[in-house]
């Protein structure tokens, strides 16, 4: 039982551990708490949703999702953040919640507020792992998003524009110096949130289905995760939703699943008590 | 500087003697809705004064307004309390739990604060949600005010509230004028500078967390007795964002603001209410303008509105351009 709860945590946890990448990417380049990275996700969904129904497959309607949220993921920047790019954080964060509520607003008049399903793209089947049984769908997501992981640690790590990206993160000013353009950069760092937000849309929408406020605890999830490697450390973005999502399943699997929510503030809180700086601690100077 | 002093008097006393009057040449339905503008004044004014003077954020007030209405509304049914006690215990298990949240989260930098609240909000809410004795989605209901002995018509509890909210009015202005706004302000203005300069950044910012959350708790109560109904499902996420909303657009760091915000994040919802998508995106447009063209909200331009008028005039010469920058650079949150 317990092992059984841990796996398909981790199958969750994976897909919350895409949405927090996206987050700690976007805060590091931008300093932008962007409360609109889950509904990227949720528009990249109707997006996929819209294509299955008229007849493409799982991989154009993948495709045209992952377009359509990059497009908006840059649309945002340019209209919106690019203009109050030295603001204070306040008014940054302010300005997301402006862009969730128009994606709100607009998915909810395209497509209606009432949920729907969103067919799986995996086989349902369970099969048996370790004593424990475990849907083959799940293993395909925890899959998915590890090699999706993976290849962004590869292009942040060793690919020209990665390196820029990294440079950004450490002092925007000295990469500007050293001839890095960052205004490129910055448009690649919110087209990169976009794929994550996609993604993670894409992927949980078989299992907790289309609407408009779909993404919304998934949100909170992603900063609990995001919040417990200190908002800038992305292996303790990655460490954190897995984290995130065996406890939530271990205590929905012993207390019910009504209080998976609290949970994640729990853990917020807990983590903000003993190690205010994340598990990776550190983070950056504070600036006067 | 003085005569800027009596226009405001000025402006405040017949705002308050058009409210007055108001119930007797409106429908009461707007009588009604009224009210609930008032209520919103009051947790605004906590919101505002936390972002807008002090620099914090909250994504969850809604989770105080939440424990405000429930501690009014069971309070009141299981023990008969009446609605001042009722209210002022409200805002104090609001006060109680703000302060321990902020305790906690208050350690480190604004944008972890800004997750822990909205992680806040979503955790209360599941609590009402799914806790027996709130009673989650079926809500409790409970009977109508009364003060004295006497019950409250709609008239009476829209008077009631007025008083509450002229207190809570002058109850700002005085903490803003104080010691305490002071060292609110240079919070906000560098957390760092202020430390340097003395002031105790810890015991600063959880008095501004634990202000608001009392505000949030009363405003709770007051709109318990308002609806006469609550339900778990009304304290989401989205009332949490309405209440920054409302400090936002109205002006953030001014009263008059808060009072304009609050009209604002209730009406329009209200009148937009059989088109609710366009009502977020007309609220998220116009967020995202004021944030971006003029982050001094409602009451900025109506500052400057005032000023462009006065300058026409010709009426005040000492208000000069200089002048006018000056106050708008120190902030004067005193209108």
């Amino acid at each position: 039982m317990l092992f059984q709860l841990i796996l398909s945590g981790l199958a969750t946890g994976s897909l919350y551990a895409l949405t927090a990448l996206g987050i700690v990417l976007i805060f590091n380049n931008t300093r932008t708490i962007n409360i609109a990275q889950g509904d990227f996700g949720m528009f990249g969904a109707f997006i996929a949703l819209m294509a299955l129904s008229s007849g493409l497959g799982f991989g154009g309607a993948l495709v045209l999702s992952i377009v359509a949220v990059i497009l908006i993921a840059v649309l945002m920047h340019l209209l919106v953040m690019r203009w109050i790019e030295d603001a204070d954080w306040l008014i940054l964060l302010t300005a997301t919640l402006g862009v969730y509520y128009v994606l709100h607003g607009v998915s909810g008049w395209l497509w209606g507020r009432d949920t729907k399903s969103f067919p799986d793209p995996f086989p349902k089947e369970p099969i048996e792992f370790l004593g424990a049984m475990i849907s083959k769908g799940h293993i395909f997501v925890m899959i998915i998003a590890f090699v999706i992981g993976g290849l962004l640690f590869a292009f942040l790590k060793y690919s020209k524009w990665g390196t820029a990206m990294r440079a950004l993160k450490e002092d925007k000013y000295c990469a500007s110096l050293m001839g890095i353009p960052i205004k490129t950069i910055i448009i690649l760092t919110w087209a990169v949130g976009g794929i994550m937000a996609a993604l993670s849309g894409f992927l949980l929408a078989p299992i907790i289905w289309v609407s408009p406020g779909m993404m919304d605890t998934v949100l909170v999830k992603g900063y609990a995760a995001a919040i417990f490697g200190g908002l800038y450390s992305m292996p303790g973005a990655v460490l954190g939703a897995l984290f995130i999502g065996v406890a939530e399943n271990i205590a929905g699997g012993y207390l019910g699943a009504e209080y998976k929510v609290s949970l994640a503030f729990v853990m917020i809180i807990i983590m903000l008590a003993i190690k205010p700086t994340g598990l990776f601690g550190g983070g950056k100077r504070r600036e006067v | 500087m003085l005569d800027k002093q009596k226009n405001n008097n000025w402006f405040w006393i017949a705002l308050t003697a058009l409210l007055i009057s108001l119930p007797f040449i409106i429908e009461s339905f707007y009588t009604y809705l009224l009210t609930t503008v008032g209520i919103y004044v009051v947790i605004v004014l906590g919101v505002n004064m936390l972002t807008g003077n002090t620099g914090q954020i909250t994504m969850g007030q809604a989770g105080f307004y939440g424990l405000g209405a429930y501690t009014a509304a069971l309070t009141a049914l299981h023990f008969g309390v009446p609605l001042i006690p009722g209210i002022i215990l409200g805002g104090l298990v609001g006060a109680g739990i703000g302060f321990l949240v902020g305790v906690l989260a208050l350690r480190i930098v604004g944008a972890f604060l800004a997750i822990a609240t909205l992680g806040f909000g979503f955790a209360v809410q599941s609590i009402l949600m799914n806790v027996p004795l709130f009673m989650g989605r079926t809500g409790i209901s409970i009977s109508k005010p009364t003060i004295f002995g006497i019950q409250l018509q709609e008239i009476g509890y829209y008077y009631f509230v007025l008083a509450v909210v002229i207190l809570f009015i002058l109850l700002t202005v005085s903490i803003l004028r104080s010691g305490v706004g002071r060292a609110f302000m240079a919070i906000k203005s560098s957390e760092t500078a202020a430390q340097a300069m003395g002031v105790n950044l810890r015991l600063y910012k959880t008095m501004a967390f634990t202000l608001s959350a009392f505000y949030a708790g009363v405003a709770g109560g007051l709109m318990a007795y308002h609806t006469q109904y609550i339900s778990a499902e009304t304290f989401n996420f989205w009332l949490s964002t309405y209440f920054l909303v409302a400090a936002i657009v109205g002006g953030l760091g001014s009263v008059k603001g808060s009072v304009l915000g609050a009209g604002y994040i209730v009406l329009v919802p209200y009148f937009l209410a059989d088109y609710q998508d366009f009502s977020f995106i007309f609220l998220g447009l116009v967020l995202i303008l004021v944030v971006v063209l003029a982050p001094e909200g409602m009451a900025g331009l109506l500052k400057k509105l005032r000023v462009r008028a006065t300058l026409l005039l010709g009426q005040n010469k000492k208000m000069t351009d200089s002048n006018v920058a000056l106050q708008s650079k120190i902030g004067m949150s005193n209108d």
